[in-house]
């Protein structure tokens, strides 16, 4: 199973790329895990997590196709 | 009711289809508060003014840098120096006289937020931190206000309006709905560490002005339950649905009382927290004033000496989580154990996991408070 995972602002940086396609992850607990242990700057970091453009709250399953976001706050104004 | 001049001025409004008079009045009954003049302000404030609305507040304590005009376009060379709502607010009066605009050179705090945001329909807010965005959001929950979101980091931006009502008239999604809690304003670096381009806030900055005349005058779908995401490299936009849950809950004041209390400067850990603690001396004062604290004790429950004085609510450390509904936000809180090392760990849990502000750990715990009371006696 793939989902695709995109990256913004601090968190883009952190992971030094825009986005990632990550294999067999059931969840986004297992997603996040899987992340942060690949790209270690991540796990300081706070954010909000998007699944098909939908903002979630704790674990969800993931399917086949699904596209995640991770979502820093910004400060600037 | 407009006037000749102002229906000649607002022209392109009354003509335009689904506008027309009845929404122009709509902008001239209506009050909006601005936080901050700045990259997001500037913008968001002309076309605000160009448009019609009736009360426009502007507040922002900073004054006129040379590194702003690169994107803070209501200012220019002669102005370095001078306190921005000045200067905005002597040009935007310029622009359009029907505007009644007020300014206030002041830092946005936890009163004047409650006072002033009363006063006004719809906040905008354009602040550059975090301490001051957290502060909006809790402002206008607990005053049942919308405001207009928009924030910005080197190319990128978001535009949102937290805590409207939705078609059905339910409250929609706040700040916190989409982030519980600030990330440390240390990890996140400002416009002025990092850099901006300059557009950006312009683009964002007329979105906020775009989305508070939505709201105002009831057209289209305002980003009610929607983030807008924006990149100006790639002109990718996208819109992200949020909803409104209470996962933020325990993290923010629960009343204006618990509001005023809280240090959202500490919160956002951009003031230092260190010298959060009292010694055996301090605590021996402290039981004096009793009534001004709450003494938490976070050993096992049986566990000995037991210290009359001190007992007033015993959370041992393994159920800290469990019970933070006890635990004062407004009364400093020291927290104690037999040597300091637990309490020190609760107060990590309590601040971190639910955003207390007014803990203290009792150094050396009881083994020292006692140890110096011995001595007194």
């Amino acid at each position: 199973m793939k989902v695709t995972v995109k990256f913004f602002g601090m968190i883009a940086e952190a992971a030094g790329i825009n986005s990632v396609i990550v294999n067999d992850v059931n969840d986004t607990r297992e997603l996040v895990q899987f992340l942060e242990t690949g790209f270690p700057k991540i796990a300081q970091q706070k954010y909000a997590i998007a699944i098909n453009k939908k903002s979630i709250k704790g674990n969800m399953k993931l399917s086949e196709g699904d596209e995640v976001a991770l979502l820093p706050p910004f400060a600037g104004g | 009711m407009l006037n000749e001049k102002e229906k000649e001025r607002y022209n392109r409004h009354l003509i335009l289809s689904d506008f027309g008079i009845e929404a122009q009045e709509k902008l001239k009954n209506y009050k909006v508060l601005v936080v901050g003049a700045g990259g997001l302000g500037c913008p968001t404030l002309l076309y605000l003014v160009a448009a019609g609305v009736g009360e426009i507040g502007i507040m922002d304590d900073d004054e006129i840098e040379e590194s702003n005009l690169q994107r803070q376009i209501l200012y220019s060379v002669d102005d370095l120096g001078k306190l921005k709502v000045e200067v905005a607010a002597e040009k935007l009066r310029k622009q359009n006289p029907y505007v009644n605009i007020k300014a206030y050179p002041v830092r946005l705090n936890n009163l004047n937020a409650i006072e002033l945001f009363s006063v006004y329909d719809l906040i905008i807010d354009g602040s550059d931190n975090f301490s001051t965005r957290y502060l909006v959001n809790d402002a206008c929950v607990l005053l049942n206000k919308a405001f207009v979101y928009g924030s910005i980091y080197k190319y990128e931006g978001q535009v949102s309006v937290f805590n409207s009502r939705d078609k059905y008239a339910e409250l929609s999604a706040t700040y916190r709905c989409l982030f519980p809690e600030p990330p440390a304003n240390s990890s996140v670096l400002s416009c002025s560490e990092i850099g901006v381009i300059g557009v950006l806030p312009g683009i964002i900055g007329v979105f906020q002005a775009t989305e508070a005349i939505k709201i105002i005058t009831g057209i289209g779908q305002p980003l009610v339950n929607k983030l807008l995401l924006f990149d100006a490299l790639t002109m990718n936009t996208s819109i992200i649905e949020v909803t409104r849950n209470d996962h933020w809950k325990n993290l923010a004041p629960q009343n204006i009382e618990e509001f005023v209390k809280m240090d959202y400067e500490v919160l956002c850990e951009t003031k230092q927290t260190e010298a959060r603690s009292y010694c055996a001396e301090e605590m021996l004062k402290c039981i004096h004033h009793k009534n001004e604290f709450q003494f938490l004790d976070v050993r096992e429950i049986n566990e000995t000496p037991i210290i009359n004085e001190l007992i007033d609510l015993q959370i041992p450390l393994d159920e800290i989580s469990k019970k933070t509904n006890l635990i004062s936000r407004s009364k400093k809180v020291i927290v104690f154990c037999k040597s300091g090392m637990r309490s020190s760990h609760a107060i990590k849990i309590l601040k971190n996991d639910y955003g207390f502000t007014n803990l203290y750990n009792l150094e050396g715990g009881v083994i020292a408070y006692l140890h110096l009371k011995n001595k007194h006696v």
